[in-house]
């Protein structure tokens, strides 16, 4: 187990650096690892970082890209213009570099 | 209207889960209480693990097809139709034709199957030219014939989107096509690439760390993260605008459930089932299950998920029919041999907690099979499963391996070590 020191807090994070637990996460985390890897989150960002929350919530899995289309409204294309971050997505929420 | 004393279990599909499963049940469920019904579109029954040899010209389509209703116990009706949707509120099936058919349990055993239409290009006039697939028996043997008549140049061996069936079939596929092509004397005039939505060969860590390695080594370039928009001509083109061009495109394509699924309201976003992954009860439902491709459950679809998921659904479905709680919780166990090229194949087994480990797999008579390593044996054991599939698995007979994924033999990895910082 891996854990990273952010904003002076202890984050638990797996081999690829995926957080492990999803109540270590929270806003002001968010928008520390968007600013690390050079971006400033939009209202489109939080939209679908708030569905593949909820989602998770709801059914236990982190949603696929497939279902961020159909169900959370998010267009596959709209997540791939915004590739670098496309893991924040997918794989519930990652640590750059963590790999 | 007549009083119907029978209860009625009704089975929607005949492949490896539906076959299997009227096969136990039937000496299980007193004649005179149960009438099984089973409806089956299709008059062959199709041996889809032998489809991965057909391209390379080692199985022929009639060692692959055997007649639906010979692997259908006496005691079954065998209805040759497909469903049109099915009314949960009245248990009602509706079938194309129009008529209806009652049932007191239902099980949806309809898989899950190839959908090149739902990638823009790839159903187009290029599919069975330099556009193919294996995961139908026409499309097998066009992949055959272009095969044939190869010279060479660049070939890529794609997946389009998870979950598919068989989920190693593309990676032995490319395996395969290495060997193939060495075989011949080519291997220098075919450019292999290997093009994967995740982010290595496979979905479990350790597995595609082994099998990443096995790409390797064999000269094939893997392009991961990659997902597909759409296939131009002689050209995938992924949505963050990647373009990997070939002159022989291997595709698996999206893989869906049956479309009456949805009309029914029980489907995922790719038409399959929503069930409890431990008894397979279909969401909301007290009577309709889903076994085999056709449910969504977080594990690999493949026949060896249907068989040990029947064995845990038949000891359950006799509690629940009495009304009784289903004490029994399926693990997940998955099985499956992947074929690596020149007669030797790996095995891996695991389930929903457990990914594929290296080590060895108990089995009695032939002694133990190696996990994750590349034998002959392996190999063999791939090729005798097709007569053990015909003969003992589709009959319902009990096969010499546990239904619950054993830990024996396994070899645990490496531990982590407890705390690792690391500053950002």
């Amino acid at each position: 187990m891996t854990v990273a020191l952010i904003q002076g807090r202890d984050i638990h994070v797996d081999a690829e650096g995926f957080l492990t637990d999803p109540g270590e996460w929270d806003e002001g985390l968010a928008e520390k690892l968007a600013t690390n890897i050079g971006i400033a989150l939009t209202e489109s960002h939080w939209s679908a970082i708030r569905f593949a929350r909820s989602d998770f919530e709801a059914t236990g899995e982190t949603p696929t890209l497939r279902r961020m289309a159909t169900a959370g409204g998010v267009p596959t294309k709209d997540i791939f213009a915004r590739a670098r971050w496309r893991c924040a997505v997918c794989r519930e929420h990652p640590f750059p570099g963590g790999r | 209207m007549q009083t119907r004393y029978m209860r009625r279990l009704l089975v929607l599909g005949a492949g490896t889960a539906g076959t299997t499963v009227v096969n136990k049940l039937r000496p299980l469920l007193p004649r005179e209480e149960w009438e099984i019904t089973v409806v089956e579109p299709a008059a062959f029954h199709l041996y889809q693990p032998g489809l991965l040899f057909v391209p390379f010209g080692r199985y022929e389509p009639d060692q692959l097809l055997k007649p639906t209703s010979q692997f259908l116990p006496a005691g079954v009706t065998l209805i040759t139709e497909s469903v049109e949707r099915i009314d949960r509120e009245n248990n009602l099936v509706e079938l194309a034709g129009g008529a209806t058919l009652d049932y007191d349990q239902l099980v949806i055993a309809t898989g899950t199957h190839a959908r090149p239409d739902m990638t823009p290009g790839m159903a187009g006039p290029q599919l069975g030219h330099t556009v193919h697939e294996f995961y139908t028996l026409p499309g097998a043997l066009a992949l055959r014939k272009a095969l044939e008549a190869w010279e060479g140049g660049r070939l890529v061996v794609h997946l389009t989107e998870l979950p598919i069936k068989c989920p190693v079939a593309p990676l032995e596929f490319a395996f395969l096509a290495d060997d193939h092509f060495r075989r011949l004397g080519i291997r220098d005039r075919v450019e292999l690439t290997f093009a994967t939505p995740l982010s290595g060969a496979f979905t479990k860590p350790i597995a595609s760390e082994r099998l990443g390695d096995m790409l390797d080594q064999r000269g094939i370039i893997v392009e991961p993260d990659f997902y597909v928009e759409r296939v131009d001509e002689g050209a995938l083109v992924s949505y963050d605008e990647r373009v990997i061009p070939f002159d022989l495109l291997v595709t698996v394509p999206l893989n869906m459930g049956a479309e009456f699924v949805a009309r029914s309201g029980l489907a995922d976003e790719l038409n399959h089932v929503k069930v409890d992954p431990y008894t397979f009860l279909a969401d909301g439902c007290q009577n309709v299950f889903a076994l085999g491709d056709a449910a969504a459950l977080p594990i690999s679809k493949a026949g060896s998920v249907a068989h040990f998921a029947v064995e845990v659904f038949v000891e359950n479905f006799l509690e629940h029919i009495d009304g009784r709680p289903m004490k029994r919780e399926f693990d997940g166990h998955a099985n499956c041999f992947v074929e690596s090229g020149a007669g030797k194949a790996l095995l891996i087994d695991f389930n929903y907690d457990t990914e594929p480990l290296p080590g060895t797999y108990p089995l009695s008579v032939i002694g133990p099979l190696k996990l994750l390593k590349e034998t002959r044996l392996n190999h063999l054991g791939k090729l005798a499963f097709r007569p053990i599939y015909w003969h003992m698995l589709l009959p319902g007979r009990r096969l010499p391996v546990p239904t619950e994924m054993s830990m024996a033999g396994k070899e645990m990895p490496t531990p982590q070590p407890e705390r690792e910082d690391v500053t950002l």
